[in-house]
């Protein structure tokens, strides 16, 4: 019955153009006509569009006439290839039976190309790779495809070439996804049991989740059941994506599709969760997901106390399209209330507060990313600690363990000397090497995660010319000499300005980041001295001096209308800054920590 | 250029006739100012045409201040003759600086020897009251380079001197020099010495009425400030007339189009003419009163007036506001009954973080 279904996904090392791909596919079959020039169709948010960075993965339904003269359903999803949205790709593939494996003719095998095939074949998926980008001059794909080859005992020979681009092979790679992927099994005279693998938020028809139907069927009249969460639902619409939204009344095994399930919190629609008729239930969930951990926590303030409760709501509204995201209340003597938040990394973490000002029009503070430390107290308690200001009195603690990490490096052979300077300077330490083709070496290491969330990436492809590419996972947590590094606005230490930071680091990074306060925080009516102090010492100090004059003279002809549109002008900046105290901070300097650049 | 000029004073006479048909009030005319540009360029003769057609449609008081705003590249004898001889009984000179060096890098024409004697000529011509405009904070200039000017500006004693620190405009080649690199705008702290040593020099012999506006110390006669400027910072209305002028009638705030093409067409086309703009609302106008009258130094804003024109108190209408700026000792009351509010020397040298409390909405 689901003979004719095939489901897959398309993976790739960030760029090697998966979205491109997708878009070539949908044309070709004719879901979506050609002439809808529209790039990258599947990143459908204006942040994807605008970053040319697919955030969220996306499913879609296809119809494909093979040449064997029968009909396909081709049920596609797009992932992201960012290294913060592994876990996207994780979730895609429980849904799926085969991945196509992009990737680009002129790069060659990347950090993610591995690491999401690690994944892939792990989830027991069938794999087929594609070489893209076959159209640019720089294209290398006959040692592209020799590299393959080698990763994945195949035939050099017989690794489709395509450039999504132009569309050369695209129907080859259509053909292959027939023929190489398995049909699901699955029956859909048995009971139900389907997985939520990605859900959205519709303000219309509340949660949207988007569901792989394991076993049975699911119609628009029953009555279904959520196994973690006991909710029970009778859906508002069936169907699937083609690519927009399109009620079918019915999805059966094999299939992939959504349920818009009129729920309006997300806490009763977990992604992994297992869905089963409330007549008729298994008993036995699917396996789902491990949680996602975050690895980088920091407070997001509204700027405008009264914002609390929008921020609040967009948060929620977040979580809904984004299982990852994770924040609880919490209260800073400078920033007032407002929430942790945890991210899987440094860019997601872009994303979340870039989504909040556009799309919930807030403006935020957002404080300095910290790590998890566990904190092992004089008393034997161990306490999780996310935040600086968190961090309990020196006295009362024993021993302060560090996050580590492993990461590989995949780069052009020259780079090496440059990067084993740069992970050495973040306290990092050499594990090993290997040689995945000629001229390129993967290189591991063992370093800090705070030094990780530093720039650390930026730096890389800085230094690599952007060659360079980048995985890690977490290690262990090891015996650290952490201390706290606060910062004292005019002479009262201010929480959100305060970080953790290796002791031998300390007084350099004190420095640097009192200097780099000051460039930050304007001249306002009162003198206002910046410290930072660690250990109780103060390691260095500064002083914003006093605005003397701010005075617009000249007025041109009368025209008072532009004279107060430029006080508007400054009257906005002014109210974008964070109160602490009496002095008027702008939201930069909360991240100054990030800034203080290698020197 | 020139050759606009013909049509372009064809165009501003049928304004100024469309504009005074509109004027139900009848409002009387005491100040008209020729600026912005360089009216000078125009030839007495033209001049005489405009002015009777403003005379002929609006009501011009006979003592009414009349100036114009001259380049000092453009001053003949002959001209300021017919200048004066037509009415004009003030002019605004734009020296700039004395130094040939300074001129230079703000792209002028002239040079000091030309500013002293287009002053004589104009004193020649018979016209008494002479403002002079100078600007301070110049990329690389230094204290004692503005001295220069100041002495300068002193032994010329001119009736009523203007002093604006120089804004690097966007697009301007002055603000790319500053983006490239080649320019460094002048030190916060430098400019803010220059504006404090021209307050303590000029304080003998000038009185110091608005924030950039020096008039000289009147012979008990007559008061040398400018009526024309009083007028914008009183939040009275004035008539823009001309290309790209900006105008404050019938509680509308007003802008011509810009460049002459655009004006000719919309002065020539037939039909209803109306002043297009934005319409000022009460809340508006009451923050206009206070950030516009706060630039007045020692009148600044008064309650009575405030209460006449609006109904209200401002205390009442400001909430915390005038509290806040007087605590924090940017703004201060005149005396014990609290009947009028002005800057402080600190709140004048930090005007904006005033008069931003007063513009637009919270
Ligand atoms: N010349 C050429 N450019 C391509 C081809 N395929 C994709 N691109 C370009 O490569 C860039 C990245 O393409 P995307 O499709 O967004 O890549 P992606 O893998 O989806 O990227 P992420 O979702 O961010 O991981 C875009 O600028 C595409 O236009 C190709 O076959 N030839
Ligand atoms: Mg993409």
């Amino acid at each position: 019955m689901s003979q004719h279904i095939r489901n897959f996904c398309i993976i790739a090392h960030i760029d090697h153009g998966k979205s491109t791909l997708a878009d070539r596919m949908l044309h070709l079959t004719g879901t979506v006509p050609d002439r809808d020039k529209t790039e990258q169709l599947l990143d459908s948010m204006d942040l994807e569009r605008e970053k040319g960075v697919t955030i969220k993965a996306s499913a879609v339904r296809m119809e494909y006439t093979a040449s064997d003269g029968k009909v396909y359903e081709l049920n596609l999803i797009d992932t992201p290839g960012h290294v913060d949205f592994g876990y996207e790709v994780n979730r895609a593939l429980a849904a799926c039976e085969g991945a196509l494996l992009i990737v680009d003719a002129t790069q060659g095998i990347e950090a993610q190309t591995l690491a999401n095939l690690y994944l892939a074949l792990d989830a027991g998926l069938e794999i087929i790779p594609v070489i893209n980008k076959i159209d640019l001059v720089s294209a290398r794909p006959d040692e592209v495809a020799d590299e393959i080859a080698s990763l994945l005992g195949v035939d050099a020979k017989g690794i489709i070439r395509v450039s999504a681009k132009d569309g050369t092979n695209i129907d080859q790679v259509l053909e292959q996804i027939v023929r190489q992927v398995p049909a699901p099994t699955g029956d859909k005279t048995k009971p139900l049991t389907a997985l939520i693998f990605d859900s959205h938020y519709d303000s219309y028809k509340g949660v949207v989740a988007y569901v792989r139907v394991v076993e049975g069927r699911i119609t628009a009249t029953d009555t279904l059941r959520l196994m973690q969460t006991r909710a029970e639902l009778k859906p508002i619409e069936v169907g699937v994506f083609s690519p927009v939204m399109k009620p079918t009344g019915i999805l059966e095994a094999g299939e992939v599709g959504y349920i818009a399930t009129g729920l309006k919190t997300v806490s009763e629609c977990h992604v992994g969760d297992t869905i089963t008729t409330a007549v008729d239930p298994v008993l036995e969930p699917l396996p789902g997901y491990r949680k996602v951990k975050p690895m980088v926590f920091a407070g997001i303030y509204p700027v405008e106390g009264d914002d609390y409760s929008n921020l609040k709501d967009a948060l929620e509204k977040l979580q809904l399209n984004d299982a990852s995201l994770v924040y609880e209340p919490e209260k800073s003597q400078a920033l007032n209330f407002g929430f942790r938040c945890g991210f899987l990394g440094l860019f997601h973490m872009e994303i979340i507060q870039e989504r909040l000002e556009r799309e919930y029009d807030l403006d935020i503070v957002v404080t300095a990313p910290s790590v998890e430390f566990e904190v092992l107290m004089r008393d034997g308690e161990t306490r999780l600690i996310d935040s600086p200001a968190k961090l309990p009195d020196e006295g009362e603690i024993a021993e302060i363990r560090e996050p580590w990490m492993n990461i590989q490096i995949i780069t052009p052979t020259e780079y090496y000397g440059t990067i084993m300077d740069l992970v050495t300077k973040r306290r990092g330490s050499f594990s090993s090497q290997d040689y995945p083709a000629p001229k390129r070496v993967q290189l591991s290491f063992q370093i800090p995660l705070a030094e990780l969330i530093v720039d650390f990436f930026d730096e890389l492809k800085s230094r690599t010319r952007g060659y360079a590419s980048l995985d890690y996972q977490v290690s262990d947590y090891r015996s650290e000499q952490m201390v706290k590094l606060e910062i004292l606005v005019d002479d009262s230490s201010v929480d959100a300005l305060a970080s953790i930071v290796h002791k031998a680091d300390a007084y350099h990074k004190g420095q640097r980041l009192v200097t780099k306060l000051k460039e930050l925080i304007p001249r306002q009516l009162y003198d206002v001295s910046i410290q930072a102090s660690a250990d109780g010492r103060v390691i260095s100090s500064a002083k914003v001096k006093q605005l003397r004059k701010d005075v617009l003279a000249k007025c041109y002809g009368g025209d008072i209308t532009r004279k107060k549109k430029l006080l508007e002008k400054q009257k906005r900046g002014k109210k974008r800054m964070k109160m602490v105290g009496n002095v008027e901070i702008p939201q930069e300097a909360f991240m100054a920590v990030l800034r203080l650049g290698d020197d | 250029m020139d050759r606009y000029i013909p049509a372009y004073l064809k165009a501003l006479k049928q304004e100024t006739l469309r504009v005074a048909e509109l004027d139900d009030k009848e409002s009387e005319i005491h100040t008209v100012f020729l600026g912005g540009g360089t009216p000078s360029l125009i030839a007495p003769d033209q001049l005489r045409d405009l002015l009777t057609s403003i005379r002929a449609a609006f009501t011009v008081r006979t003592d009414a201040e009349i100036s114009m705003e001259v380049n000092p590249g453009t001053v003949t004898r002959e001209k300021m003759v017919g200048y004066q001889q037509l009415g004009v009984n003030r002019v605004s000179l734009g020296v700039q600086s004395f130094r040939n060096e300074e001129l230079n890098l703000l792209g002028r024409i002239h040079t000091v020897d030309g500013a002293y004697q287009a002053i004589e000529s104009i004193r020649k011509a018979g016209i008494t009251n002479i403002n002079l405009d100078l600007i301070y904070g110049l990329p690389g200039q230094t204290t004692d380079d503005w001295e220069v000017s100041l002495r300068s500006v002193l032994e010329i004693r001119p009736e009523h001197i203007s002093l604006y620190c120089l804004t690097i405009e966007d697009g301007t080649p002055l603000a790319s020099a500053v983006n490239d690199g080649e320019i460094e705008p002048i030190d916060e702290d430098i400019a803010a010495a220059m504006y404090e040593m021209a307050i303590e020099q000029l304080a003998s012999s000038y009185e110091h009425y608005e924030i950039s506006n020096w008039a000289r110390y009147g012979d008990g006669v007559s008061d040398l400030k400018c009526r024309h400027n009083l007028q914008y910072w009183q939040n009275n209305e004035y008539i823009g007339l001309g290309v790209g002028a900006h105008g404050y009638f019938r509680g509308i705030r007003y802008e011509n189009p810009k460049t002459i093409p655009e004006y000719l067409v919309k002065m020539s086309s037939p039909g209803q003419f109306n002043v297009e703009g934005s319409k000022v609302d009460d809340a508006e106008k009451a923050r206009d009163e206070m950030l516009l009258g706060l630039r007045l130094l020692s009148k600044g804003v008064k309650r009575d007036e405030f209460r006449m024109k609006f109904g209200k108190d401002f205390q009442a209408v400001f909430a915390g506001k005038i509290d806040n700026l007087v605590r924090s000792g940017l703004v201060t009351w005149t005396d014990a009954d609290h009947s009028a509010l002005v800057l402080t020397k600190r709140g004048m040298m930090l005007g904006n973080q005033v008069f931003m409390e007063f513009s637009g909405e919270d």
